[in-house]
């Protein structure tokens, strides 16, 4: 564990200019992000998504690559070359759920899935599954529109239902199932796999099972 | 073999009913039940198996057909054919007039404009207005008129776009005030709402059947099953600075049918 | 007790002469004969449960959602109820299909048995239904979805779109009325009218004696009903509720409580719906992108994917006994079994036919798979519109070549010989053969 305090211009320099230049302005692999705000920097870096191994390609969540004091540094570094943009956001879980699951429904469910576990969007695009962001990833995710995600503004999504959202979320994972079976619904496509085993089984118990006779076949 | 399996039966049989008086869980009920039934089950087959006959039986085929032609009466021959023609258009009368209370049911179904009129205010469903800068640049949400949340085939996508991108269409000057544009949100292939907005490539796609509008471009269809755009919804600012609605959809809304006749 | 009530029985109506008759009856035995039991035993779970859900369910727009969410936080009982019914749903269209497909490829549709295999396939297509009406009645995000999307299919049909779908929604959708319509449909007509032709089928199946593999035409060969296939029936059952009941136990199925209720403006994703109506949505998918008008009207793109093609393939189905005794030019009664390989252009079409409309479901989760193999949607799409009618081609093709291999090889063993002959002495004193008909 570092006791010094990070370098946030060194740590850029190390794991971002690469692709994102040295003046922060980007180039034919990434985008300009002068003046994208704490919570773009903190949610690109903060899930793994950035540093990218390959530029074209978009990850999902895999967890922090960086130390989450190298992540800060670097967070006040972009911001300190040029303000602007959405703050990391104050979340708390301690909102309404239900409100939380009623603007779920509305805003997000759409492209996340019902149960946040992630659905296509076209092209090769996909809304992710919610199941490995913080409650603070999500909402500033809410805030930023990263990739495809629209931009959800404070006046359109207040503070208090972006809490409610991520206690939603979080009673969502904490529970699991809600309902007390073993393995949770993905969707009318497995169930049907599954209705179809069903079937197959009762066949093949049928056929293994045939009390054997002679053959009287002439 | 009988015997364990039906001592199984009744065993899991009681536990189930057990188990359901005492209130445990679905997973647990079900599958003392289910147990309970593989105890028939092996029951049967074992029994099956003992009881059965050594070998196969036979019993003979009996044809079930062709037999002798039923008579005609004597007294029909004569008449016959004025009578039976006769009957049957008496009994085609008779089933036209049995659909006719079914086609009673419906009236002429009038076209169903949208709850959208000029100066409605537009609201989110939580029934709050929305002003020209409430969405960020990039945004999405669903809105409707005012008091009229939820009412059929109003649904509609106000998106928030960066100024300049939109290509306006040359009867539309003015319809997307501050970069607000707003779409039908029905899909116009199969009704499904079109609730997926790609902010970077603003395009609208559908999660039913996966047609893609363009929004820049009057929603088009680019993709996809869809062949009609999105209409548009003319949007206005008002004196306090809200967003209205310029009046309803100039085209129908949602997919076509027979009747509405282009 | 038994004797007791038969005698009670017999004393008063005269039962024991038909008791004997239905006890001493013979059937024969044959593992793929019990692939229809699985069918009809998941339709009992499905009464038995249905039974039980009608005093649960409330018929309007208002309560729909929440009397039927509440069974997962209420006792315990309805929540499985719930998901034994829906399971068994699921199975049951899945056992009709493996159970048709054995009449099918061992051709015992064929006469004296056509009209039991128009009743069969009717039930097939009431059994869809059925399960579309049932699991809409929840009103919930995802059914809801699929509601609307079956009400544009229905304004897509000409002239009598428009009049159908007000009639079905009460005045446009998603209407006062719908609830109550499909709550009527799938609780009264349906499965009265399913049990009408299951009774014509099991009563046809019985008073035309059920058809055999053994190769005696005059005679039917098997057990009595009592005890042998009784008993085993009675196995059969067990295990289908076992199955079931296992299956509902573990695996949740369609969670509304997760999908909330319907409204127009949202949806969930992916929105597909159950898996035996997922070939027409497979079919949307895929469909051109064509919109045509006749004198005015429009003739939406939904027509030729979700009207025209079930209608086409569906006459087709209907009418095969028919179009197969053309086919082969047998106009003679049978009932004895075709081994499948015995006619390999039967299971050509049949395995076609299969392939394409599992295709065609297939294709209903054309995003899911686009994004799993990172190709874009048109792509799957386009996969989708060559795969659909050129692979079905090919798997029939290989299916009846296959099929034809078998035969050969067996009949070159010469385990196999279908040709019954009368033997003819002739004026060399050798033997001429006539033949006098086939055995199958």
């Amino acid at each position: 564990m570092a006791l010094t305090p990070v370098d946030g211009h060194a740590a850029y320099l190390q794991q971002c200019s690469s692709c994102h230049g040295v003046d922060l302005r980007g180039g034919p692999n990434a985008p300009n992000i002068r003046g994208v705000g704490a919570a773009d920097v903190d949610f690109w870096v903060g899930t793994g998504r950035m540093p990218a191994a390959v530029p074209w390609i978009e990850v999902g969540h895999r967890g922090p690559s960086l130390p989450q004091a190298t992540i800060n540094a670097i967070v006040d570094y972009v911001v300190s070359v040029q303000p602007g943009g959405p703050p990391i956001p104050l979340v708390t879980t301690g909102g309404d759920a239900t409100h939380g699951q009623a603007l779920f429904r509305e805003n997000c469910m759409h492209c996340h899935g019902a149960t946040a576990e992630g659905a296509p969007i076209g092209d090769q695009q996909w809304a992710p599954p919610l199941d490995r962001a913080t409650v603070t990833q999500v909402a500033e995710a809410i805030r930023i529109g990263p990739s495809e995600m629209p931009v959800f503004s404070e006046a359109q999504l207040s503070p208090g239902d972006v809490d409610d959202i991520a206690t939603y979320l979080s009673d969502m994972r904490a529970a699991g199932g809600f309902h007390g079976l073993p393995v949770r619904s993905s969707g009318p496509v497995p169930e049907g796999l599954l209705g179809w085993l069903a079937a197959g089984l009762l066949a093949l118990l049928a056929y293994a099972f045939s009390p054997g006779r002679k053959e009287t076949k002439s | 073999m009988t015997r364990a399996g039906l001592a199984i039966a009744i065993l899991f049989a009681v536990a189930a009913t057990l188990a359901a008086a005492f209130h445990a869980s679905p997973a647990i009920l079900g599958w003392l039940a289910a147990i309970a039934a593989v105890g028939i089950t092996l029951a049967a087959g074992a029994a099956a198996r003992d009881l059965q006959a050594p070998d196969d039986l036979r019993e003979p085929r009996h044809a079930r057909g062709p037999t002798a032609p039923v008579p005609e009466p004597p007294d029909m021959a004569t008449r016959r054919g004025a009578f039976g023609r006769l009957w049957g258009i008496a009994a085609g009368a008779f089933a036209v007039l049995g659909i006719a209370p079914f086609i009673a049911l419906a009236r002429k179904p009038a076209p169903r404009g949208t709850a959208w009129t000029a100066g409605a205010r537009v609201v989110t469903p939580d029934n709050l207005p929305v002003r020209a800068d409430t969405l960020s640049v990039g945004g999405v949400a669903t809105v409707f008129p005012a008091d009229r949340v939820g009412a059929p085939e109003s649904a509609t996508m106000l998106i928030r776009l960066p100024s300049d991108v939109l290509r306006v269409q040359p009867d539309r000057t003015g319809w997307a005030p501050d970069g607000n544009v707003a779409y039908s949100k029905i899909c116009t292939h199969a009704g499904c709402p079109v609730a997926i907005y790609r902010h970077a490539s603003y395009e609208l796609y559908c999660p039913c059947h996966q047609s893609v509008f363009d929004v820049l471009d009057a929603a088009k269809p680019v993709s996809g099953p869809a062949t009609r755009a999105l209409p548009q919804l003319a949007l206005d600012v008002d004196a306090e600075g809200y967003l209205i609605a310029r009046g309803d959809y100039t085209e129908p809304v949602g997919p076509d049918s027979w009747d509405r006749t282009l | 007790m038994m004797r007791g009530i038969v005698a009670f029985l017999d004393d008063r109506f005269g039962s024991n002469a038909g008791a004997r008759f239905v006890l001493r009856k013979i059937y024969p035995d044959h593992w793929s004969f019990y692939l229809g039991e699985f069918a009809l035993y998941a339709f009992m779970l499905l009464v038995a449960t249905g039974v039980w859900l009608t005093f649960v369910y409330q018929a309007n727009p208002t309560d729909a959602y929440d009397s039927v969410a509440s069974l997962s936080r209420a006792a315990p009982i309805g929540y499985l109820m719930r998901q034994v019914h829906h399971w068994s749903a699921v199975a049951f269209v899945a056992a009709i299909l493996i159970h048709m497909a054995r009449i099918f490829f061992t051709a015992a549709f064929r006469k004296p048995r056509e009209l039991n295999w128009v009743v069969g396939v009717t039930m097939l297509i009431l059994a869809s239904l059925t399960g579309f009406t049932g699991y809409s009645l929840p009103n919930d995000a995802l059914s809801g979805v699929g509601l609307r999307i079956a009400d544009s299919v229905l304004l897509a049909v000409p002239f009598i779109g428009n009049w159908a779908s007000d009639v079905f929604t009460g005045g446009g959708f998603p209407g006062p009325l719908i609830l109550q319509h499909l709550y009527t449909i799938h609780v009264y007509f349906l499965p009265v009218i399913i049990a009408l032709l299951l009774s014509a089928h099991l009563g046809m199946l019985v008073y035309q004696k059920h058809t055999q593999f053994v190769r005696e035409p005059q005679n039917v060969v098997g057990r009595r009903f009592w005890p042998d296939y009784a008993l085993r029936t009675l196995a059969a059952l067990g295990a289908t509720v076992a199955v079931i009941l296992a299956l509902a136990a573990t695996v949740e199925i369609n969670p509304i409580d997760v999908y909330g209720p319907y409204k127009d403006w949202t949806a969930p994703n992916p929105a597909v719906p159950d898996w035996y109506a997922a070939f027409l949505d497979g079919g949307l998918r895929i469909g051109p992108s064509f919109e045509f008008t006749i004198f005015g009207h429009p003739i939406p793109a939904l027509f030729l994917p979700a009207v025209v093609m079930p209608l086409v393939v569906l006459s087709i189905v209907i009418a095969w006994p028919w179009i197969d005794a053309a086919f082969t030019r047998d106009h003679a009664k049978h009932d004895v079994l075709v081994p499948p390989t015995f006619a390999p252009w039967r299971v050509g079409f049949g395995s076609g036919l299969i392939a394409a409309g599992t295709f065609l479901t297939l294709a209903a989760s054309d995003d899911a798979q686009a994004l799993a193999i990172h190709q874009p949607v048109q792509s799957m799409v386009t996969f989708y519109r060559i795969l659909v009618p050129l692979g079905s081609l090919l798997v029939g093709v290989l299916a009846g070549l296959f099929a034809r291999e078998l035969r050969r090889r067996s009949a070159a063993h010469g385990t196999e010989s279908e040709r019954v002959v009368a033997l003819r002495r002739n004026e060399h004193g050798g033997f001429d053969e006539e033949p006098v008909g086939s055995a199958l």
